[in-house]
């Protein structure tokens, strides 16, 4: 039997990116978003969701992107729900490609020339249509964004 | 493969027991008859568990113990204290095994062996001693098989147990607490949608879900309460160990052992109780020796005390030993560069004495395996602060040191108040909330004394902090705003915010780990709109404000001196009218609609008290009009006057004339004859 993985593909600027069905709970729009009293790095703001408060992280600053003038302006923001053992969060995205059921071997690992800011968060590569998807560890973004208010 | 469930009951039940052997043991200790039978009970039940659960080596301990009780029992051989030891690192060893089981290790006590022959070596020194008292039974050559008798009553008093009672996994009471949370947070949001629909059918339905969730709420949050007993109960034995290695004698005396906390705040609790315990034991209490030629009983004493006060629980921890040594505590901190020798001079017994909680002080010379590593009491002081909590100290050279700590009833549901500055709201806890001042027009009375901001409250200087200024790391003027007085039982301090907002009951939710970095929240929540608010910290704002404890002797001056502040307001029917401004507990701003009328008594609920209305004239149902409620205290409780309008705090000397009623004596505030009632003649006057 070949292992296979299912994959929630997204738009985020110019880029592709995985993340394993396993750690996403939900996608939202939203325009209300509360913001912090205090800034802390990473961190847009919180939202109620469904009675929880749920902590809305800017995926551009932590995969130090340019920030793309489209979503920059648009008032909704789309966020896509994670959940691993440590803690929880939202990731602002462009938009919600697909989810997609892939065998492993079809996974590739990351360049070593890769770009380094992202290299971290980069488990593996994996060609979807005619593009490349980065896959996304959340548990290691989660590390990074904690580790931030050190 | 065993049944997971069932292996679980047995080992929770073999837990419960040797906490019963522990007491049972320790009752031995102190001098008491030995309730032999009970023991042998105990090791039986134990030895059908772990045999159960196919522990083989926990087995042959708990069958050899057995084995010598029975003989004690049945011979009537006394058993020496001395030979109790023993009986103490069998549980020991049984409550390692069964621990190393539940988490599915191998255990290899390397103890086991010794322990082995020291039961054989007591065994045979039992069978051999001569001590027979009086032999009231016949003496029965073998006791392999234990008589199936004794088994019989610890059993059935487990199957009357289970019959009213079950075990419900923690998590699942969690899950319904949190599920409750989300029910009371729509539950408010309906009240508040109802209060603007006029849909008369629809409120009495509201009030209704509104009484029910919150009964359910005070029920299931009783589920979370344990007696503190069940943390306590380790303490005799922790006590015993550590004075017997240490040549100490010392006994635990401990008050208030029913006394209910959360159990989520008991789990917390447990470090800092410990460390505390070790220091009174470690530090506080002298060698016999030394107590004798201080002039105290050879033995030494600690006090465990645990009582409920006013929505917290508070826990004493006293030990008549040493006290603290202001002097050795000083030249330490001046050593470790803590404080400056100038600073030194200017400290009082008290403040010297909360040195000890600073990071990293601890004055024991030698490191010793019990405490005095160095991070004793600022641990302590850390996680009860984490936990809500409060700890003072108060210790008298020579005489003993008393440590009390205060925690709240439980963690998960908070009375707040809810405040904007900027956009954001923001959640105060009540119970830190002393008064709240409105800046308006008097910002004035704010004086700059250096870079520090006070206010004079009643000719008291209470510092003042701008709220925006510590969201923003900055400073900017104070224009306007409203004062909250914060009382964090260390100090006293005014957080100035913009607007204040309502008073809830907010459901507590733990900060992520993402937003750990807020020192100032202690978590968030959603209010009845579905607007988040966070839950202010006081005592991590002051802490870091830099506020010190110190601005207050001001206010111990004022105190001194013979002035009543007394509230003036205006009671319709009546006219002008104050109260002793001590009295008062709050002042509600109602609707004559809430007021609820039971025959000729007028009832008002606040936070779950029932209060009585003292009202004067005839309500008129046809003209319900906006009121206030100046809540008082009597000494039968609390009561509430109905009054219009409420003028100010006066704080100035009057005379008293004599009274025209009795309600109480006149006096003149602002040139306005006014009567100064006093809350109990409200109680008699029938109004």
């Amino acid at each position: 039997m070949i292992e296979r993985q299912k994959f929630c593909i997204v738009q985020l600027g110019e880029y592709s990116l995985g993340f394993d069905v396993r750690f996403v709970r939900s996608v939202h729009e939203s325009t209300k978003l509360t913001p912090l009293p205090i800034p802390v790095p990473f961190v847009m703001g919180v939202l109620n969701l469904r009675g929880q408060v749920i902590s809305l992280f800017n995926t551009f600053d932590i995969c130090k992107l340019p920030a793309q003038k489209s979503t920059q302006q648009n008032e909704r923001k789309t966020f896509l729900f994670l959940e691993c053992a440590r803690g929880k969060g939202g990731l602002l995205i462009d938009q919600i490609d697909d989810v997609i059921e892939v065998n492993l071997s079809e996974l590739h690992p990351p360049q070593s020339n890769f770009n380094p800011s992202l290299r971290t968060f980069v488990s593996s590569i994996l060609k979807y249509q005619d593009r490349l998807v980065l896959i996304l560890d959340f548990e290691k973004i989660y590390d990074v964004i904690c580790g931030g208010n050190v | 493969m065993l049944d997971d469930e069932i292996a679980r009951e047995f080992l929770l039940e073999s837990l419960e027991h040797l906490n019963s052997l522990d007491e049972a043991l320790l009752h031995i200790e102190n001098g008491n008859a030995p309730d032999i039978d009970g023991i042998f009970r105990i090791f039986h039940s134990i030895k059908s568990a772990v045999a159960f659960l196919e522990l083989q080596q926990l087995e042959n301990i708990a069958h050899q113990s057995e084995n010598i009780l029975a003989v004690v029992r049945d011979k009537n051989k006394e058993l020496q204290i001395d030979d109790i030891g023993v009986f103490f690192q069998v549980g020991d060893c049984l409550r390692q095994g069964l621990a190393a089981f539940e988490k599915k290790e191998d255990f290899h006590p390397s103890n086991l062996e010794n322990l082995l022959q020291d039961l054989d070596a007591l065994n045979s020194k039992i069978n051999s001693s001569e001590q027979v008292v009086v032999a009231k039974r016949p003496v029965r050559k073998s006791k392999r098989k234990p008589p199936p008798k004794p088994e019989n009553p610890a059993s059935e008093s487990h199957s009357l147990e289970s019959d009213s009672n079950i075990r419900i996994q923690i998590s699942l009471i969690d899950e319904i607490i949190n599920l409750i949370g989300e029910l009371v947070v729509a539950r408010n949001q309906a009240i508040r949608v109802v209060e603007h629909v006029a849909e008369p059918e629809m409120r009495p339905i509201i009030h209704r879900i509104d009484h029910l969730t919150t009964i359910i709420q005070e029920k299931i949050m009783t589920t979370r309460m344990r007696a503190i007993d069940s943390a306590w109960k380790r303490y005799p034995r922790m006590v015993r160990d550590l004075s017997h290695e240490l040549g100490k004698d010392i006994s635990l005396k401990m008050v208030g052992q029913e006394t209910e906390l959360d159990r989520g705040l008991l789990n917390m609790l447990q470090e800092p109780m410990r460390h505390l315990l070790r220091n009174c034991i470690d530090h506080g209490i002298e060698s016999p020796d030394e107590r004798e030629r201080a002039g105290k009983p050879r033995d030494g004493t600690i006090h465990l005390k645990a009582f409920q006060s006013t929505g917290q629980v508070v826990i004493e921890i006293s030990d008549d030993g040493k006290g603290l040594d202001e002097e050795k505590i000083l030249s330490k901190a001046i050593n470790t560069q803590l404080i400056t020798e100038a600073q030194a001079t200017q400290m009082d017994n008290k403040q010297i004495q909360q040195l000890i909680f600073a990071p990293g002080f601890s004055t024991k010379q030698a490191v010793t395996h019990v405490s005095g590593r160095g991070v004793g009491m600022d641990v302590v002081h850390t996680q009860l602060t984490k936990a809500g909590g409060q700890v003072e100290l108060d210790s008298v050279f020579g005489k003993g040191t008393t440590v009390t700590i205060r925690v709240p009833l439980t963690l998960a549901i908070l009375p707040a108040l809810i405040v904007q500055t900027n956009e954001h709201y923001f959640a105060i806890p009540q119970d830190n909330i002393v008064e709240i001042v409105d800046l308006q027009d008097k910002t004035g009375e704010l004086q700059q004394i250096g870079d520090a901001t006070v206010y004079s409250l009643r000719g008291k200087l209470l510092p003042v902090l701008l709220f925006e200024d510590i969201l923003n790391k900055e400073k900017s003027p104070i224009e306007n705003g409203i004062i909250i007085v914060l009382d964090t039982n260390e100090l006293k301090f005014g957080l100035i915010i913009q607007h204040v907002m309502d008073t809830e009951e907010v459901v507590v939710k733990p900060l992520g780990e993402e937003l750990q970095g807020f020192q100032i929240f202690s978590g968030v929540t959603i209010q009845g709109n579905g607007q988040i608010a966070w839950i202010v910290d006081p005592t991590a704002i002051a802490q870091i404000s830099g506020l010190r404890a110190g601005l207050q002797e001001e206010e111990i001056l004022q105190q001194n001196q013979n002035i009543t502040p007394v509230l003036r307001f205006h009671i319709e029917n009546y006219g002008s009218a104050a109260i002793n401004i001590k009295r008062i507990v709050r002042i509600e701003e109602i609707h004559d609609q809430d007021l609820k009328i039971y025959g000729t008594r007028c009832l008002y609920t606040i936070q779950k008290t029932v209060v009585t209305v003292y009202a004067f004239g005839q309500f008129d149902a046809e003209n319900l009009k906006a009121c206030n409620l100046i809540i008082c205290e009597t000494n039968t409780g609390l009561i509430a006057l109905r009054v219009q309008q409420v003028f100010d705090i006066y704080h100035e000397e009057f005379e008293e004339s004599p009274s025209i009623n009795s309600l109480g004596s006149m006096i003149l505030l602002d040139g306005e004859p006014t009567s100064l009632i006093t809350p109990e003649s409200l109680t008699e006057e029938h109004l």
